[in-house]
């Protein structure tokens, strides 16, 4: 290039040249974009994409350090089977009684849709219904009534005090209400589902009413994490 | 159609271009790690951990009215675990359960719901009866509930060892008592204080010489803070929270 050549190109109008811009004013500009841009992601990951979220949506999530407690009781299968037995898979366990004649039956339906919901990936899911009516609910009892539900289900029941011991570590609550009803007397009891995860450890707790496809897509977030 | 600057400065423009589009990806993955580093070291939002289900019972409290934990659904519950023939220790943890109370019906509640619950581990000697003047002793029953209420709970002891031994995980030992009225009891008891939140998740342990009201109350006032604010968008916030700090 001759020196009349490069005094040229020094006098070419600043509206040719590519705008410089400061270091400062680069951050100013690229900061609200890196914001909304994580935002955006974070928003369409929580809505659409369970594999990248934070955790469950539904159940209550645990953060429990100690496995959830191990008990061995008589199944309706006629062998005794115990929580550890299930360990590498997820179990959800359940309080419940034969006669119960509406909580019990919803929650037992809701499940056997999850598991529906779930396919294949059911197949490392357990339902464990313990008898909190050990008086009236023999495995015989136990078997025909889950087996309307859904036959991958397990009833077990144990002594009264095994029970009592049990279902007070799991949080619940149950008591004899005599009633006039033709069903005899009933059970008061809580009514939630806890998800035990593949490690053993109590991982969520869901209220009664919790939807099928909220517990599929809760089992399916713990399946997968 | 080229471009009239020439090749050169094409290239020139799609170099910066590419560029410009590499700064963007790298900035949007350090503005992403040193948010969750930034979450995780200044702790924006403090969680109490959900550290295991409190355990379920039926009892009857010291006016003879039954009370399940099912009764304490939506209250933020404190337990604690005594007896009426308890030496000074025991009192003195009584007394600082009396010092919250106060301090919780000073405080501004909002929405929430407090209790304070004492299971006796001595429930063949605490009667009813019994329970109540213990109860009276630290200002229970004379003014009323108030909006704390306090439940000083018996049961019968094979349920009592279940739910404070297998449920709340507090050791207590009871051997029969002697003669003697000069004799110690011989119950041991180790001292533990319990926060039950109102979906019956134990939250908080402390032992005997960490339960400090003002302690408590700031924890107290974290969890207030979690039940109020955790709704909608927030919700990620408080469970990003739990997900960072409080998974062992």
């Amino acid at each position: 290039m001759t020196n009349t050549e490069s005094l040229s190109a020094s006098k070419t109008p600043a509206a040719v040249l590519p705008m410089s811009r400061s270091p400062a004013k680069r951050l100013l500009i690229l900061l609200p974009v890196v914001v909304i841009l994580l935002g955006g992601v974070f928003w369409i990951a929580y809505h659409f994409g369970s594999g990248m979220r934070f955790g469950p949506k539904y159940g209550m999530v645990l953060q429990s350090p100690e496995p959830a407690m191990d008990f061995r009781l008589p199944s309706h299968l006629g062998q005794e089977i115990a929580l550890s037995d299930f360990r590498g898979e997820i179990v959800l366990l359940y309080f419940g009684y034969t006669v119960c004649p509406d909580v019990c039956p919803t929650t037992l339906a809701e499940v056997h849709k999850a598991l529906d919901l779930l396919g294949k990936e059911a197949d490392e899911v357990n339902c464990i219904m313990i008898s909190v009516d050990p008086e009236r609910d023999t495995p015989e009892v136990l078997a025909e009534y889950l087996g309307h539900f859904d036959s991958r289900f397990i009833g077990l029941v144990g002594s009264p005090e095994k029970t009592l011991e049990i279902a007070t570590n799991y949080g619940i609550h149950y008591e004899r209400q005599e009633s006039d009803s033709a069903l005899g007397y009933l059970m008061d009891h809580t009514a939630t589902l806890t998800l035990i995860d593949r490690e053993g450890h109590a991982r969520l707790v869901f209220p009664y009413g919790t939807k099928a496809e909220e517990l599929a897509e809760d089992i399916r977030y713990v399946l997968h994490h | 159609m080229t471009d009239p600057a020439g090749p050169d400065h094409a290239r020139e423009r799609h170099g910066q271009s590419r560029l410009k589009w590499t700064n963007l990806f790298y900035g949007f993955t350090l503005a992403a790690i040193s948010a969750v580093l930034a979450f995780t070291y200044f702790q924006p939002i403090t969680v109490l951990p959900r550290i295991h289900l409190a355990p379920g019972f039926s009892l009857t409290n010291q006016s003879g009215e039954k009370r399940t934990s099912e009764d304490y659904r939506g209250t933020v519950t404190v337990y604690t675990f005594s007896f009426s023939r308890c030496g000074e220790s025991g009192v003195e943890a009584m007394t600082r359960m009396q010092k919250l109370r106060q301090r919780l019906r000073e405080t501004d509640k909002g929405k929430m719901k407090f209790a304070l619950v004492t299971l006796t581990v001595d429930p063949a000697h605490d009667t009813e009866a019994v329970l109540r003047e213990f109860a009276d002793r630290f200002g229970v029953g004379t003014e009323g509930e108030g909006d704390v209420r306090w439940d000083f709970l018996r049961g019968d002891p094979a349920r009592t060892k279940y739910i404070i031994g297998g449920g709340f995980g507090v050791y207590f030992t009871h051997e029969a008592e002697t003669d003697s009225a000069e004799e110690d009891l011989k119950i041991t008891l180790e001292q533990r204080f319990v926060v039950v939140d109102g979906w019956g998740i134990i939250r908080a342990v402390y032992r005997g010489d960490t339960f400090e009201v003002d302690r408590v109350m700031r924890d107290l006032r974290w969890l207030m803070s979690e039940t109020k604010n955790s709704k909608g968008v927030a919700s990620l916030a408080y469970e990003a929270a739990h997900l960072f700090r409080c998974y062992p």
